[in-house]
């Protein structure tokens, strides 16, 4: 074991202590022993490094994450509420509103809301005590990752999100979740750990939405673990927009399990970060189980954006659909590493993936690796991937119509990301939020 | 209307075009016909001002002024229309959205009333059926699915909307058969009149049965060799273009 591996998770030992000093005496011993394990593991594993051969990391540098110094948020960390009123006015709302806002992971129930619906809806510390028998079973799961930053928030989540829906359930408005960070103190960044865990019990419909906004200049580290278990008949629409600061690092971890006949939806769309990764981690362990992966990432300068997606059909007729791109101005970086595993037995898996760049500058970098492991004949798999400039013929072809370039160049670039906006399944005041704040972004680009 | 004056222009370093001289007035129809890699197109895309296309000397006069200097949508917006001999497959750009933006580009360019989606949609909907072309063509993406009829028509149905003043039609006739030629040319025949002018670039002389040029021009290296009536598109289609060699 090399020794820089173990060496470069050193600093997070006081850290962990902190955190399990600071553990609620309540708090059941499995979910202490599950952050032990979890610790132990990254300590065993060291965090990934860039070298050659770890495919993996390749592209993405965790040092320059790490080189930084963080802190965890103070327990006596306060904020006044209305700083960030008009961030939350911005978002989507709905009639009767299911919110849980965070500040720098902190959960703030004054300006949180849930009705009182089916469903089980509440930050996860809340949680915890409650309803630690659905709960501690996935945190003991979640302990035996051999992911080092899983295993990291595994060992340091404070607090995260909590929603149950029970046998049948249909929740009528989206639940939302909003992560704002908030940092101006230039001496301090924080590592932030949130958790989500989302059960949608059989036969169950959950509509996600979340929020990750950055203020001030804040310079963190979040990482994050998203749990998604769908369970039969079940179906999770997740939509995801993140616009933290340009100075702040945000790794997200995503593990979803699918049952029979169930379906996930997701979205993500990045905008905002230094050092982006999106881990998604997705299983299909029953028949005619269907995951559609859709993501956007619009990356400016000194922003580096990688999706990494995993997509396991550990059963036959299971469907899966990766369809990401991105558009990079700057001299922004993306990575896309998207694999997909058919098992021996899994006939009549149907797969596809699709990785697309348009770059707006010369100095933009895209790389995108399509990854297959096929042990089953009788299954269908395709792929694709582009990356590109625009197009200067169809740029002739409008403008010669009397459109202005800056206008045509709108027309195409909205066109390029313009299926995949088509294809979200979430609600509609989510989908007109994110094509509004797409199209500021370009229209400030082109 | 267009005065094309000693034009020489080339491609990638490559001269085509070898000093052309055009004079066209308002309501004539120009045939130029030529062999493949003659520069037709060329001089379709010089006239449109498509970028890459240099022009090395001579002048392009379009209603009393050059548009040498000016940017393909500027020349779009003072009425010069390019019909493409292969009109592009954009995915994701919608027909009617593509088609409203030029046509609200060009009117405040006028100084006139630009469309909402309601009109606008109401007026597309008037010229596609004036001109058969099937209205739920509009809400696809830019001939996206489109057989090669339907791109052709889909061109003149653009020209119709924007209602240009100079129609350059290269090829308009090209990859259709016999039926789908004489609904092209009945198409650019509605669209005919005193004001507007039209040049039509073609190999073969079948379109010119249905849209009858006042002048047809024998178009080979790179300039026009011999003008004429109509009379000579038949001596082509007879003899070939050798006898111009």
């Amino acid at each position: 074991m090399a020794t820089q591996e173990i060496s470069n998770t050193k600093p997070y030992i006081s850290i962990y202590n902190d955190v399990i000093s600071n553990i609620n005496e309540k708090t059941s011993e499995l979910v202490l022993s599950a952050k032990q394990k979890a610790f132990n593991n990254l300590l065993t594993t060291g965090f990934p490094t860039h070298r050659k051969g770890n495919e993996d990391w390749k592209y993405t540098d965790v040092n320059k994450i790490l080189q930084k110094e963080y802190k965890l948020v103070e327990k006596s960390f306060n904020t006044s509420n209305d700083r960030y009123e008009n961030i939350i006015s911005g978002l989507p709302s709905y009639n009767s509103n299911n919110y849980l806002i965070f500040i720098n992971g902190v959960f703030q129930p004054e300006i949180s809301q849930t009705s009182n619906e089916s469903i089980i809806i509440d930050s996860l510390e809340n949680s915890l005590d409650n309803y630690s028998s659905i709960i501690t079973p996935h945190l003991e799961d979640l302990s035996t990752s051999d992911d080092p930053f899983m295993n990291f928030n595994t060992a340091l989540f404070q607090d995260g999100v909590f929603i149950y829906a029970p046998k049948n359930t249909t929740v009528n408005n989206p639940i939302q979740v909003i992560n704002i960070e908030s940092n101006n103190s230039p001496d301090k960044n924080y590592i932030i750990s949130p958790l989500l865990l989302v059960i949608a019990d059989d036969g169950s419909y959950v509509n996600l939405e979340e929020y990750c906004i950055g203020t001030d200049n804040s310079s963190n580290l979040i990482n994050t673990i998203s749990r998604f278990v769908i369970c039969k008949s079940s179906k999770l629409n997740y939509s995801r927009f993140q616009n933290y600061s340009n100075q702040t690092n945000n790794i997200n971890n995503s593990l979803a399990t699918l049952e029979q006949n169930s379906t996930l939806n997701s979205f993500y769309l990045d905008f905002g970060g230094q050092i982006i990764r999106n881990n998604l981690n997705v299983e299909l362990l029953g028949e005619e189980s269907t995951a559609n992966m859709l993501g956007l990432y619009l990356p400016n300068s000194n922003q580096h954006v990688d999706n990494q997606v995993i997509v396991d059909h550990k059963s036959p007729y299971s469907y899966s659909d990766q369809t990401y791109k991105g558009i990079l101005n700057g001299n922004a970086q993306s990575v896309f590493h998207g694999s997909i595993i058919v098992r021996e037995k899994s006939i009549k898996v149907d797969a596809a993936q699709e990785d697309k760049n348009l770059l707006l500058s010369s100095e933009a970098e895209a790389y995108t690796k399509p990854a297959f492991w096929i042990y089953c004949d009788d299954v269908m798999c395709k792929h694709g991937a582009a990356c590109g400039q625009i197009d200067e013929e169809s740029l002739f072809y409008l403008t010669s119509r009397g459109i202005s370039n800056t206008v045509a160049k709108q027309l195409l670039v909205r066109g390029f990301v313009g299926d995949v906006l088509n294809r979200i399944e979430s609600d509609t005041n989510n989908k007109k939020y994110i094509e509004n704040q797409i199209e500021n972004k370009l229209d400030s680009w082109l | 209307m267009l005065e094309v004056k000693d034009l020489y222009s080339s491609v990638s370093g490559k001269s085509i075009l070898n000093g052309v001289n055009l004079d066209i007035k308002p309501g004539e129809v120009h045939a130029i016909m030529g062999p493949n890699g003659s520069g037709k197109s060329t001089l379709s895309y010089t006239l449109a001002g498509k970028p890459n296309y240099i022009v090395n000397s001579g002048d392009i006069i379009f209603e009393n002024q050059s548009i040498l200097e000016m940017l393909p949508e500027t020349r779009a917006q003072l009425g010069i229309f390019l019909s493409f001999q292969h009109p592009l497959e954009i995915a994701g750009v919608r027909m009617d959205q593509f088609m409203r933006s030029a046509y609200n580009s060009i009117q405040k360019q006028k100084n006139q009333e630009e469309l909402d989606v309601l009109k606008f949609n109401r007026l597309l909907k008037s010229k596609s059926e004036e001109l058969n072309v099937e209205p739920s063509l509009m809400q696809r993406y830019v001939n996206h699915g489109f057989s090669g009829g339907e791109r052709k028509k889909n061109e003149i149905l653009q020209m119709a909307v924007l209602d240009p003043k100079l129609m350059v039609l290269d090829e308009p006739d090209s990859g259709l058969d016999i039926d789908a030629v004489r609904s092209v040319a009945e198409g650019i025949n509605e669209l005919r009149s005193e004001s507007k002018s039209t040049i039509i670039i073609t190999h073969y002389q079948r379109i010119l049965n249905y849209v009858i040029p006042d002048f047809v021009h024998i178009f080979m290296d790179g300039k026009i060799i011999q003008s004429g009536d109509k009379s000579l598109a038949l001596q082509v289609e007879e003899k070939g273009y050798e006898i111009f060699s």
